[in-house]
């Protein structure tokens, strides 16, 4: 068992407990936070599969603004955890969803465990700023811009529909 | 391993050691430039040492306040949000570099906990994660004024680090690389080519965007005193209060060696590059030996040569004897160890250990400049009202910083 299987046993663990306390938690501050702590451990995977740019950009937008913004609404909107209105499911459809994700988490484990993984041979600049910005900005451009376009159509819609209305 | 722990454990400990140290020059700073004294009353035995024993006592203090959680108060987040604060300032610090990279018996050692080849994200995001510790601390009080405070200060931060991030854009233009030790080492020796000569606007947004990111004045309208009764910490007592109070001077810290080491080339002392240093370095010992020596033996004449007054008739007369006597008994050891000893015969080792302590205390020196400079113009200035700094914020810094890219890279690439 070397150190870095040690690692990734760990981190894969505190990502799946906090994924599962994340749509446990009562109270909504502590799914968002649970949300951090998951998306942490991931950055840390990206690490250890040697993509370290991602991993710190991962930190950087996905936990240090999106979620900043998610636990902004969150507490501003100041649900208390009676007011989450539960919508019950009857017995007979727990089971079967219950049935239906077992058997998905059955065939995936299947796959996974009986595909013939190849890892391919990485260069040297591998998940480096460099390696990354090349491609997006020559294979990926389209994409990239249009990424950039939803934003700011989203910033826009935003801005619109919190304006005050002037009359 | 020990190399690693050692790179880890030392930074972390001048740092805080720097902090005491902060809190008096703030206050006798405060004082000095209010035209009163400034704390001058604790003493140790009679001595007073000019204040500096005032953060002692406050730490003292700080520990043996009631320890208060509010009703109703969540107490895990409320017990979170200083933990959070205190860890994002004292991590930050793993990738700056404080000297050049020594090379001993073959193997390279680097001045810095973690050599990142993302180094300057690595402080960016993990500053953005700082927001949750002054978010966190606001709604876990149960307070609406600490609520307020709280959201009005992430607002803050997180616009911002936008200005934040854009200008250190342009340094990374010239330094072609994220890695903090490259971006100071494509800052030469030469004034010159220091970055905030060589990208003036940028320099100024950052040092201004970090005044607002370490929610000092005059961008401080969510903790300030007179309008939002301290905003979000508030409802903090004791020991969570001084993690609050430690995080700020931390960040502080953080910010004056950010802007040591992008804008002012960090560890590279002025016209002397590394190379020279570590030719010269048995010369440098001995000169500088006999100049320090000289020089403490003439500051502690200075300081002891005023008859004391008999004023108070007991050990306040004597107080400049405590430092006075020191410093010429230093000088003259250090003199008479110099000039006996002679020049000494340093190795390539030994002259790279001289040029690192050199570099060390040279950055040092310039990550305390910049804490005086935060000082200096926290009372100075007046406080932004929060919709001037909003204002400021998008509509002034981010299109000069979005500019400042643009052209900083329209240049570098047709010039």
């Amino acid at each position: 068992m070397t150190a870095i299987e040690v690692i990734f046993y760990i981190l894969a663990a505190v990502a799946v407990i906090s994924a599962a306390g994340v749509v446990s938690a009562r109270n909504p501050i502590y799914s968002a936070l649970f949300l951090v702590v998951t998306l942490f451990a991931l950055a840390v995977l990206f690490v250890l599969l040697k993509a370290e740019f991602l991993a710190i950009i991962q930190i950087l937008t996905y936990a240090g603004a999106i979620l900043v913004l998610f636990v902004f609404i969150i507490m501003l909107l100041n649900l208390k955890p009676d007011e989450l209105i539960e919508r019950g499911y009857g017995n007979a459809m727990k089971f079967l969803i219950g049935i239906a994700s077992f058997s998905l988490f059955l065939i995936l484990g299947y796959v996974f465990h009986f595909a013939k993984w190849q890892a391919p041979a990485i260069n040297p600049g591998f998940g480096d700023a460099a390696s990354v910005g090349k491609e997006i900005f020559t294979r990926y451009v389209v994409p990239f811009e249009l990424a950039g376009v939803l934003l700011t159509v989203a910033l826009v819609g935003a801005v619109v529909l919190a304006k005050r209305k002037l009359d | 391993m020990i190399v690693i722990a050692l790179k880890i454990l030392i930074p972390f400990a001048v740092i805080l050691q720097i902090l005491p140290f902060l809190i008096w020059l703030e206050r006798k700073g405060a004082a000095y430039i209010q035209d009163r004294r400034g704390p001058n009353r604790a003493s140790i035995g009679g001595v007073r040492l000019w204040g500096i024993i005032h953060s002692l006592a406050d730490v003292v203090k700080l520990i043996n306040k009631e320890d208060i959680i509010p009703t109703h108060a969540n107490r895990l987040i409320y017990t979170l949000a200083p933990a959070i604060a205190m860890a994002v300032a004292c991590v930050t610090f793993a990738v700056i570099p404080w000297g050049a990279p020594l090379d001993i018996n073959g193997s390279v050692f680097t001045l810095q906990a973690a050599d990142l080849n993302v180094g300057i994200l690595y402080i960016f995001s993990i500053s953005s994660l700082g927001v949750y510790g002054i978010m966190l601390a606001g709604w876990g009080s149960n307070n609406k004024y600490s609520l307020l405070g709280g959201l009005r200060a992430s607002a803050q931060l997180i616009s911002y680090e936008l200005t934040l991030g854009l200008s250190v854009v342009g340094v990374l233009i010239f330094a072609g690389s994220l890695e903090l030790g490259s971006i100071v080492q494509n800052q030469g020796p030469m004034v010159w080519h220091w970055n905030a000569l060589r990208q003036p606007v940028a320099c100024l947004l950052f040092i201004v965007a970090a005044f607002a990111e370490t929610n000092r004045l005059p961008f401080d309208l969510p903790e300030a005193e007179a309008e939002l009764v301290a905003g979000y910490h508030v409802e903090y007592s004791s020991l969570k209060f001084a993690l609050f109070f430690m995080a700020e001077y931390a960040n502080m810290i953080i910010a004056s060696a950010l802007m040591a080491t992008l804008f002012f080339g960090g560890w590279q002392i002025p016209f002397v590059s590394t190379e020279l240093l570590r030719r010269h370095a048995s010369q440098v010992l001995y000169y500088g030996g006999l100049g320090f020596g000289f020089f403490s033996l003439v500051a502690g004449w200075l300081l002891i040569r005023h008859k004391p007054k008999i004023i108070y008739r007991d050990a306040r007369d004597r107080e400049r004897l405590v430092l006075g006597m020191p410093a010429i008994l230093a000088g003259m050891v250090i003199l008479l160890l110099t000039a006996t000893q002679g020049p000494w015969q340093l190795g390539p080792n030994g002259a790279q250990i001289v040029t690192a302590v050199l570099q060390v205390l040279n950055f040092l020196g310039k990550v305390l400049f910049f804490c005086w400079v935060f000082i200096w113009v926290r009372w100075t200035l007046p406080r932004f009202r929060y919709d001037q700094l909003m204002n400021l914020g998008w509509k002034v810094f981010l299109p000069v910083a979005i500019l400042n890219v643009i052209v900083t890279a329209a240049i570098y690439l047709f010039w």
